[in-house]
Formats: C-alpha cells, sequence, structure tokens
C-alpha cells in the first residue's frame, strides 16, 4: 500500500488510467462498427450540411444532420425548415419515454408547475428518409401554394407610379412559392417519425435499414395553450450526436463545397452514412451528385 | 520528528523562525539570558535541521525566498493555464490535414508522453514549479485525448469522463502538490458527481447544471474529505473545504432568487423563501462551527455568503421604494452593527480565553 501511494506508484497509477480508458473507448469504437450495422442511407446535402465553423483556426470539417418534425399544427407557410414537435409525440407516447404524464391534471395549475420541473430524457430516435412524412410535407406545400396563388388571381397585384407594391396577399404567395421550391429542391427529407426506449422493438419495427436512422436524442415535454386548453406534447430537443466528422480521405470532394468552387455550382454532394451497434454514426463515402433543381410551377410528381 | 513533505519542512523552518525572533526580543528586554553554550547547542541544532531542509524540500529560509516563491507560484500558474489553452489551439489548428490514424496516435501519446516529462520533472526539479506546470498540461492532454476521440468516432458523450479526469486530476495533484491540479480534480468530479445526481433524478446528464441541487451531494462529499489527513499537502483541505462550501452557497443563492429551476414542486415564491432561510441559516452555521474549530476559510466563506445573502435580501426589500442615499446608509449602518456584534463576540472569545488560563 506504502509503494502504491509512493510518488513512482502513483506515476504508474495514472498511467494505467490513461491506458485503460483509450482501450476502453477504442474498443467501443470497434464494437460500434462490427458486425451488421443499425441503419446504412444515402444521404445528400439536403440532409447533412457543412457545419459552421466558430472557430476560424479549425481545420476539422463536421457535417450536421438536419432533421424535421411534422406537427399537425404547424402553419403550411411556416414548417419549411423548422423542428416543429412532431404530432405523434403526445401525453402517451410521453409516458412511454419515461416521464410522469397524469393527462387529466395537465388543465390544473398545480400540475404546469410539476411539467415545468421535467427535463429532457435520452431516448431513441426514428429517423425516417423520404418516407411518408416527407411527403405530406411536400403536399402542405403544394396545397398553400395553389391556395395562395388562387387568393393571388383573385386579387391581383396593386401598382404604384414607382412599379409594383406588393400586398400582403402577394407576400404570402411569395413565401409559398419559395417554400414549396425549397420543399422540391433544398429541405431536408429526414423526418423524426417515433421514438422510445427499447433499441430491439424500434429495430424490430423499422426493419428497413436504408431508410430509417435510429439515433439516441434528448425530448423534453412542454406546455402549449391553444384556444384556451392547455395541451402537453413533447419536444425533440436535438440528437444527442448532432454532428458528424468528416475523415482526411472523404475531405476531398466537401472541401471544395467549404470553399464555394464555382465549378460545383451546378452541383451538390451526396453521402453514405452508417449508424453501427451504439448508434454513433460514421461516413462511408461521400460523392458530388448532379442538380436538377424543381420550380413551383411544374406539378409534383 | 520525521518531516515527509515541503509543507511540514517549511511550517518546521518558519516555527524555528519564530522561536529564534521571540527569543531575541526576549533577551532584549532582559527576560532571559542563555548561557553561551546552550546558545550554541540550539544554533548548531537549528542550523542542522535548517540545512537538512532547505537540501532536502527546497524551502524558503527568509521572507526575500518566500516573496521570490510567490512570483514563482504565479508564472507556475500562468504558464500551466497558458500551456493548456496553447494545447488545445494546437490541436485544432492542424488535427483536420491528419488521417484518422495519425490524429488517433498523437492523441493517445500527448498525455502519455507528457506524463514521462512530468515524472522525470519531478525527480530532477526540487522546487517542484516545472514538475506543477507540466501536470497541468498532462491533464489538458488528457482532456483534450478523451474529448477528440469522442469527436472523431463521433461517439455519444458521457459524464463518466469526467469522473476519469477527476482520478487522473487529484493522482497528479498528489504527487506535485499542487492546488491548481487539485482545483481540476475536484471540477471534474463536481461534474460528474452533479451529473450523476442529475441522472437519478431522470435528466439527461448533460443538463445537469439546471437543477442547482444537483450540486448539494458533491459539496456534502467534498466537505467530509476535507477533514481526512493531509498534513503533507500544502492548502489542500482548505481547498477542498472553500470548493464545497461555494458548491453549496451558489447554488442556494441561484435558487434563493430564481425558484423556478429547483427540483421542488412549490410555488416559485416558496422555493425562493425555503432558500434564503436556508442560506442565513447555513451561512450562519458555518461561521460558528468556522469560530469553534479555528477554520479561518469556513468563517470567512460563511461571512461572505451571509452578507451577499443579507444585501440581496435588503436589494429586494427597499431598492424599488427607498432613495438610494437611504439604502445605502442602512447598509453602512448595517456594516457598523455587524462591526459591533463581532467585537462583542471577541471580547467574549478572548475573556473565556483568560478566565480559562487563569
Amino acid at each position: 500500500m506504502k509503494r502504491l501511494s509512493s510518488p513512482t506508484g502513483l506515476f504508474i497509477l495514472a498511467f494505467l488510467i490513461l491506458l485503460t480508458t483509450n482501450i476502453f473507448v477504442l474498443s467501443g469504437v470497434a464494437l460500434n462498427r462490427s458486425g451488421t450495422p443499425m441503419s446504412q442511407v444515402t444521404l445528400t446535402d439536403r440532409e447533412l450540411q457543412l457545419a459552421y465553423n466558430f472557430n476560424k483556426e479549425n481545420t476539422g470539417l463536421q457535417l450536421t444532420l438536419d432533421w424535421r418534425g411534422l406537427g399537425e399544427n404547424a402553419h403550411p407557410l411556416y414548417i419549411g425548415r423548422y423542428r416543429n414537435p412532431p404530432d405523434w409525440m403526445d401525453a402517451e407516447k410521453l409516458t412511454e419515454l419515461g416521464f410522469h404524464i397524469d393527462a387529466r391534471n395537465i388543465s390544473d395549475t398545480d400540475f404546469y408547475i410539476s411539467y415545468k420541473k421535467h427535463l429532457p430524457r435520452e431516448v431513441f430516435i426514428v429517423l425516417e428518409l423520404d418516407g411518408e412524412s416527407y411527403k405530406t410535407a411536400l403536399t402542405r406545400a403544394e396545397t398553400a401554394f395553389i391556395e395562395a396563388e388562387q387568393k393571388e388571381k383573385e386579387k391581383p397585384v396593386e401598382t404604384t407610379e414607382s412599379g409594383n407594391t406588393p400586398n400582403d396577399f402577394n407576400n404570402q404567395f411569395l413565401v409559398a412559392k419559395s417554400r414549396l421550391e425549397a420543399e422540391r429542391n433544398t429541405n431536408s427529407r429526414l423526418f423524426a417519425v417515433d421514438a422510445g426506449l427499447g433499441l430491439d422493438e424500434l429495430k424490430e419495427k423499422y426493419r428497413d435499414r436504408t431508410r430509417y436512422i435510429i439515433a439516441k436524442g434528448l425530448v423534453n415535454c412542454r406546455m402549449i395553450s391553444k384556444d384556451g386548453v392547455r395541451t402537453l406534447i413533447g419536444n425533440i430537443q436535438q440528437l444527442s450526436i448532432p454532428d458528424i466528422y468528416v475523415p482526411l480521405k472523404h475531405r476531398s470532394v466537401l472541401d471544395r463545397f467549404r470553399l464555394n468552387d464555382k465549378r460545383l455550382r451546378d452541383s451538390a454532394y451526396q453521402i453514405e452514412l452508417v449508424y453501427g451497434n451504439r448508434a454513433e454514426p460514421w461516413i462511408v463515402s461521400v460523392k458530388t451528385r448532379d442538380v436538377v433543381e424543381t420550380g413551383s410551377n411544374l406539378p409534383s410528381k | 520528528m520525521e518531516i515527509n513533505s515541503k509543507t511540514e519542512a517549511q511550517r518546521r523552518a518558519d516555527q524555528i523562525g519564530c522561536f529564534q525572533a521571540e527569543l531575541k526580543v526576549l533577551e532584549h528586554e532582559n527576560i532571559i539570558s542563555l548561557p553561551d553554550d546552550q546558545r550554541t547547542s540550539i544554533e548548531d541544532y537549528h542550523n542542522s535541521i535548517l540545512s537538512h531542509l532547505l537540501s532536502t524540500f527546497d524551502i524558503d529560509a527568509n521572507t526575500r525566498e518566500k516573496q521570490l516563491s510567490w512570483g514563482m507560484k504565479i508564472a507556475s500558474f500562468l504558464g500551466a493555464l497558458g500551456f493548456a489553452a496553447g494545447v488545445f489551439f494546437l490541436f485544432y489548428q492542424f488535427w483536420g490535414r491528419f488521417s484518422i490514424m495519425y490524429q488517433v496516435l498523437i492523441l493517445v501519446m500527448a498525455p502519455i508522453m507528457s506524463l514521462v516529462v512530468t515524472s522525470v520533472a519531478f525527480k530532477r526539479d526540487r522546487s517542484g514549479y516545472i514538475a506543477k506546470l507540466l501536470g497541468m498540461l498532462t491533464v489538458t492532454c488528457f482532456i483534450l485525448n478523451i474529448v477528440m476521440l469522442g469527436q472523431i468516432f463521433n461517439i455519444n458523450p458521457s459524464e463518466n469522463a469526467f469522473f476519469v479526469w477527476a482520478l487522473f486530476a487529484f493522482i497528479l495533484a498528489y504527487i506535485c502538490d499542487s492546488r491548481l491540479l487539485l482545483t481540476a480534480g475536484i471540477a471534474s468530479f463536481a461534474a460528474f458527481l452533479s451529473a450523476q445526481a442529475g441522472t437519478w433524478n431522470g435528466c439527461y446528464w448533460i443538463h445537469f447544471g439546471e437543477r442547482p441541487e444537483n450540486f448539494f451531494p458533491v459539496a456534502i462529499v467534498l466537505f467530509l474529505v476535507s477533514f481526512t489527513p493531509h498534513k503533507r499537502f500544502s492548502g489542500f483541505s482548505i481547498t477542498f473545504r472553500i470548493c464545497a462550501m461555494l458548491l453549496l452557497f451558489i447554488p442556494v443563492l441561484i435558487l434563493s432568487n430564481w425558484g423556478e429551476i429547483s427540483y421542488l414542486i412549490l410555488s416559485n415564491t416558496a422555493i425562493e423563501i425555503i432558500y434564503q432561510i436556508i442560506g442565513f441559516v447555513v451561512s450562519a452555521l458555518a461561521i460558528w462551527i468556522g469560530i469553534k474549530f479555528d477554520l479561518k476559510e469556513v468563517v470567512n466563506t460563511g461571512n461572505v455568503f451571509f452578507t451577499i445573502f443579507l444585501f440581496t435580501k435588503f436589494h429586494d426589500w427597499w431598492w424599488d421604494w427607498m432613495p438610494k442615499y437611504l439604502f445605502f446608509m442602512v447598509i453602512g449602518l448595517t456594516a457598523l452593527l455587524f462591526l459591533f456584534l463581532f467585537n462583542r463576540l471577541r471580547n467574549s472569545t478572548v475573556s473565556r480565553k483568560r478566565g480559562g488560563q487563569a
């Protein structure tokens, strides 16, 4: 014991801590990447965007996974890129995720206080690529555009001596138009469609590994008031791993985008992303892809 | 008398210095007059002890050396912070240009190499300042090691990293007798245990700071640890106690003004009142414990927080409606009242001691 508490003994102990911690971390990485991966999806610049670099001296490159939530009540003109609380994240789902909710007492003031006390919990989030949720978002954008176009036709643009002055309807039309274009061409097609505590159950339920990603994320609950009625909703705050590191061997393509290479004006990138057994992602390949822009005046399908 | 550390050696040397100074005063005032043979034997004895301590522990033999040591301490502290920040930015500047294999190699080897250099410096540099500086650099390299591996391999963040950093920093702090390393260890351990307290209450660990009550268990643990024997280490017990009290009083102060973030399911006003009472009672208790057990740092920290709690309350009660001159007058009068109270307390302690001696 005395030998262990001597400076030499303590230096050896410190060395062992360094060694075992690194072995533990690296074996965790190997474990994550061994066996059949949980998901292997091909994403584009719509879903994986170059992360903002706050420190200009930082030479590392990371991509931010851009996902969305489809809220039933979200205004069709403004759901665009925003991460709306998904409509399926209700009081029942929150209870399933471990929040202690008594739906009968949501309107009670005291319970309102208790709900404020809930802090975010880490759960598994299922993200669907180019699935039903994306189709719904696209349909909503198209419907909003058609309605705005109709209103614009009914009330044409007023003109002044200096030229066109868009009125409210016209503004709404422009917003709807740009949103539809964004929905078709640039917005992420990755939507949060489910959440749970049991990884195996989710893997069993969402078997298509090329369409679904199961990642860890943080969920909290929020009380909203609509028409005087209090409702409790769940909100996905963020994914536990929001940014994905790009190794040097995959950087050549992305660096050109980062440096805004003019030759790449009409192209974008495509990335193969894998999620391993511990729900930790890594990049397998990065390629360029051609972009064909779809305008708002074309049919959606 | 066995002396095992620089702190004990310095204490012994200071004791000899005090004895010599007091002896001079006593002789000057003609209270005693030592025979030459006794004086010589005392001087020889002290000189042999001091030369042994100087050669073994590199202590400060006089005031001038002590002042220079302070300069070295400050330089070592600033150097450690500078190197720590430098290592972080150095890696960020170049890591994107390396393949994963080289990144891992650099990250794993950096703390190992730094640890080896620290151990060499520890053996060669008797002052210990270089070893302390390198020890801090080693801890920084280890933190960078784990943080960057997490980023490179996109690993789910875990609070356990704080535990290993704490363990590592504590070991180096005890080897190098460094309070800066000890504080780094305490900060990591506080983060770990508070995050654990948060997860026990169901929240995701990163959000532990959103409920200040999560810091209470670690404050209690650190306060108890401070009473374990630390004689060999300079100021370790004091550092533990001050950190423990900060981890207790700062959350109480926050909760006494912002009840919304408490775990308690009560109205915000009720929570704030509860924590205001706790703040006053515990800080007053700290002053009493400090006086009773002769713990200067406990008295001082208790004093500071009692004053903060009092003035926060004054601000809440009177700032809005009282003219500013009157508000500050009240503060001045309160300070006078405290002076009066402390003076009474001091006089009663002195008279009790005198009574005991009689």
